[in-house]
């Protein structure tokens, strides 16, 4: 039953849907006899996870291997040896390519360096390995990667490396190390054959690299030979033995450690399926430990679909249904019943429309991060309340008032399909998903219940100030909305800060720009109360495929002005276009009091082109062109990895004409995102989501207002696609 | 069910906080049984509830079900019909639906639900009485990315013996039909049915759902 299997993620037309449908069922009989039960565990191949190294990428003990992770993991590991301090993500971002992001805490590496205290070198690094061979019965793996390429280069080296599964679960590693890994009885560059430059490595440059890539000084200098074995001895338990070829000559020329041994024994023990554990030999007199945490988007650390399940449908005929109501009366009290069964399912019903044979609602759902499986439970509370006459449901699904989806259901398909045992695929093809016919504000709308109020923890962090590498502040936040209709929303939040170690740095922007982020800190470092947000927004759709929004009032911290923007998605298109502009001026720094002398005078007027393309296969691209805050000219690149469950692991980067000096540390605006939804990591339904951004010390150069609620990803979660694409959820 | 003996419930359940009897009570209110162990993950196992007294006050039809992966038990009642499968819910608002004759063809909540399920020929060769035969059974499950993956089974239907069983709520004359499923990989797993000599469905049965809800034991105490 491969076809249904991915039946969901097809683009196909829906007619064409249909006229397969036959030769589908002929095809499912019988089944291929590649269809087999496996767990989510091992249908993501979790069982050949390769153990990590000491840098939280596959391999041995310090060496790499040719071996890659199953796809879509993501590790999060932190090691320590000998006052060296890894902490790394590691993330399989398609099956033959991973990528690393690491920062290594040397302890002492400014043993004299008693100005400001820190002695400690913190360094960041990217790696990436492409897989070029995939291991076959006799051919071994053959991987190349990239350690490091694009920081100071202290770390920085390159690799071509194969490895082999042989049986009772050895596997032998074999590689060519160039730059550090190339270090230890180091040879003569075998590509000096092909050029002599090949034959040095140029030296790091003087002055700040930072995020700059070494193009340069790739596979160049001496070259040197590592290798070693693993031996899965139980299935938890790997034991490790490796040649090393980095012999670690800066850390042992600064002191801080001795010259040792090519040899590094260790051990990688499996606690539970995502935890994994390594303890290690090394160099002959040093010992390290590793902690590692993996997870799969495919499988969620917890079972997934906990909850009450949904209401069962009601037949006609079968069950006592309410009469077609004769009196406005009986139409509303029906309306109220109806929002009831639906608030009880997380479903807030905004427009309720009932004729002779059709009924028509608008729903806003707060509960699923799924489109389809809010559908899916109004097509069940439709079935147990509408008048037996009315046949055809259409539910739209609105995002902040606007209607963003209209699916159109037959009863007496639901109640025939049910419980077939090709449900699942009769009413993906019977249903029709599209735009909404209506696209204005719901008519007559029903009054939501108007005030929200949220209470949650907080937690606003900023990484890597060299003086202090996790700057924070935490504590308790309200979020207030009011919503006189759908679309039109007054909200506010409010900050107080419990804990917070802002003070920890007393680090002054030097930047040659407008200080429009460098001063990030400062919205930080009071704990009095402060005013994150003030806005007025509304939401509305200009035509069948726009969308807009205006916003006005204290967009976020650090910007008050207004904002406007506009989405141009067609249903159907896989590239949707948008266009923001920005009228801003800066808020001073400074607490709720300080309201009245709030913004400084100078008012910027920034904007943005984007185009937003999703691939098949979960990617996500989004290019922006624009001009920045500092009044720079340039464009974002957004790329992510996108997974139907919500997960989102991605990069950014920002280039606008200021240049790499002007910018200072860092080059450019850059950082990785990953975002686990609320649901995966519960297993219950949530819209919400974890989110960490990691990116350097915010500098001037490519900054952009922060927004809240942009159309593009409110739209993406509910519209025609996303409810067909998350069809399988449709009984859930 | 009346107030006092909700209270009576509660007591042996060890609830002592006004917001436990309040919730308690009004879910045992709407659904005997049903709702007492609904209260959360910590809820007592509902064997330990199923007191005579408590049996002998529910006259409409209910489920014992037990996950074996957990070995916890919890009521179920009966919640709506498409004929010829109903629906079930316990107080979690888990939900089972189950054929006529009885057989698991969705669950919803437990966590890797099965969606649906073709178990026409099991259905069949139960009804005959259980002669040795091989069906084919289908269960679609859901992967990572809600994409449905169906797996076909094998499955060896062979009558075992007549066998009195011992429920809560009684001695009932069962004869013991067993289902041996394998898939094209080898996976397996085996469902076993004690066919009510009586009424000719299903008194207590074992019957797999997916890799990680594992298999349910359902018994009938009370049609």
């Amino acid at each position: 039953m491969l076809q249904s299997r991915h039946a969901f993620r097809s683009r196909v037309s829906r007619p064409v849907m249909r006229r397969a449908a036959a030769a589908l069922a002929l095809l499912c009989w019988p089944l291929p006899p590649t269809a087999t039960a496996q767990s989510l565990a091992e249908l993501a191949g979790l069982a050949n996870r390769p153990t990590l190294t000491f840098s939280g990428s596959p391999g041995i003990v310090d060496m790499p291997s040719a071996f890659m992770s199953p796809d879509g993991d993501l590790s999060f590991s932190a090691s320590y040896f000998a006052g060296i301090t890894r902490t790394s993500i590691n993330f399989q971002i398609a099956p033959r390519l991973s990528g690393s992001f690491r920062y290594t805490a040397f302890d002492n590496y400014f043993p004299n360096r008693d100005s400001n205290g820190v002695t400690t070198y913190y360094d960041r690094s990217f790696d990436l390995r492409y897989q070029i061979l995939t291991e076959g019965r006799i051919r071994p793996a053959l991987t190349v990667g990239l350690i490091d390429f694009a920081g100071t280069g202290r770390l920085s080296s390159e690799y071509l490396v194969a490895s082999k599964t042989l049986g009772a679960g050895v596997t032998v590693t074999g590689g060519l190390g160039f730059g550090r890994l190339g270090t230890r009885n180091g040879f003569e560059n075998p590509l000096t054959g092909l050029d002599d430059r090949f034959a040095t490595r140029p030296g790091n440059v003087a002055g700040d690299r930072t995020g700059r890539a070494n193009f340069n000084s790739l596979f160049r200098g001496d070259a040197a030979l590592f290798g070693g074995v693993t031996w899965q001895a139980t299935p938890k338990l790997t034991l490790l033995a490796e040649y090393s070829s980095d012999d670690y000559a800066d850390e042992v020329r600064r002191g801080l450690l001795d010259d040792g041994t090519p040899y590094n024994f260790g051990a990688s023990y499996k606690v539970t399926p995502t935890l994994d554990l390594g303890a290690y030999a090394l160099r002959g007199q040093d010992f390290g430990v590793r902690l590692s945490y993996t997870i799969n988007p495919a499988v969620p650390p917890r079972d997934n679909g906990i909850g009450p399940g949904p209401a069962p449908i009601r037949v006609r005929g079968a069950a006592a249904l309410p009469a077609f109501p004769q009196t406005p009366d009986a139409g509303a009290a029906l309306q109220s019943q109806l929002q009831a069964d639906l608030a009880a399912d997380g479903l807030v019903l905004e427009a309720f429309d009932l004729t002779a044979t059709a009924v028509r609602v608008r729903i806003r759902n707060t509960d699923y991060n799924r489109a389809a499986q809010a559908v899916g439970r109004t097509a069940r509370h439709l079935t147990r309340l509408m008048p037996a006459p009315v046949e055809t449901f259409v539910i739209e699904l609105s995002e902040r008032g606007l209607p963003t989806s209209a699916t159109t259901l037959r009863r007496s398909l639901l109640e025939a399909a049910e419980f077939d045992p090709f449900a699942l695929e009769r009413t993906y093809q019977a249903a029709r998903v599209g735009g909404p016919a209506d696209i204005g504000p719901a008519s007559p709308f029903i009054q939501p219940s108007p005030l929200g109020f949220d209470i949650s923890g907080y937690f606003n962090r900023s990484f890597f100030d060299p003086r202090k590498p996790l700057l924070f502040d935490a504590g308790v936040a309200v979020d207030v909305a009011y919503e006189p209709r759908p679309g039109i929303i007054a909200s506010f939040g409010l900050q107080q800060p419990l804990v917070s170690n802002r003070d920890a740095t007393d680090r002054v922007s030097n930047s040659v720009l407008p200080k429009v982020r460098s001063e990030t800190d400062n919205y930080y470092q009071s704990k009095d109360l402060r005013l994150p947000y003030a806005t007025l927004a509304y939401y509305f759709r200009p035509g069948s495929t726009t969308y807009g929004r205006v916003t006005a009032g204290l967009l976020e911290q650090a910007y008050a002005g207004a904002s406007a923007e506009l989405l141009w998605k067609p249903d159907g298109s896989r590239l949707a276009y948008g266009v923001e502009v920005n009228a801003v001026r800066q808020r001073q720094p400074g607490t709720l009091a300080d309201l009245g002398t709030g913004v400084y005078d100078t008012q910027t007027v920034t904007g943005h082109v984007s185009a937003y393309y999703d691939f098949s296969g979960d990617w996500l691209a989004q290019l922006d062109v624009g001009r920045y805050l500092a009044g720079d000219n340039g464009a974002t690149l957004t790329l992510s990895r996108d997974f139907d469950n919500g997960v989102q692991v991605g990069a950014f980067a920002t280039l606008t004409d200021t240049s790499f000096d002007d910018f200072g540390e860092g080059a450019f605006d850059k950082g990785i995102f990953i975002s686990l939804p609320t649901s995966y990591l519960t297993g219950r339904p949530s819209r919400g989501a974890r989110n960490l951004v990691i990116r350097p010390v915010l500098r001037d150069g490519g900054a952009r207002v922060f927004v809240r609620d942009r159309l593009y990803p409110l739209v993406r979660d509910s519209d025609a696609q996303a409810v067909n694409d998350s069809w399988g959820r449709f009984l859930r | 069910m009346t107030m006092t003996s909700c209270k009576d419930l509660l007591r042996r359940v060890g609830l002592v906080t006004l917001l436990a009897l309040a919730a308690g009570c009004t879910a045992i209110q709407s659904n005997p049984l049903a709702g007492v162990p609904g209260l959360g993950p910590r809820a007592v196992d509902a064997r330990t509830l199923l007191t005579p007294q408590i049996l002998a006050q529910v006259n409409r039809p209910y489920l014992l079900v037990i996950r074996d992966k957990t070995d916890f038990a919890t009521t179920f009642a009966f919640e709506g019909e498409n004929p010829p499968v109903r629906t079930w819910f316990d107080g979690n608002r888990t939900s089972l639906s189950i054929s006529r004759l009885g057989l698991i063809v969705r669950t919803a909540g437990l966590g890797r639900d099965l969606m649906t399920a073709d178990v026409a020929g099991t259905e069949a060769a139960l009804r005959r009485g259980g002669e040795a035969t091989t069906v084919r059974r289908v269960h679609r499950l859901l992967d990572g990315n809600d994409n449905v993956v169906a797996t076909a089974y094998a499955c060896q239907i062979e009558p075992i013996d007549p066998t009195a069983i011992t429920l809560p709520t009684g001695t009932f004359q069962t004869f013991l039909i067993e289902e041996s499923c394998a898939d094209a990989a080898g996976h397996s797993f085996q469902n076993s049915y004690w066919v009510d000599l009586k009424t000719g469905s299903l008194r207590q049965s074992r019957q797999w759902i997916s890799p990680e809800v594992g298999t349910l034991t359902l018994q009938v105490l009370h049609d």
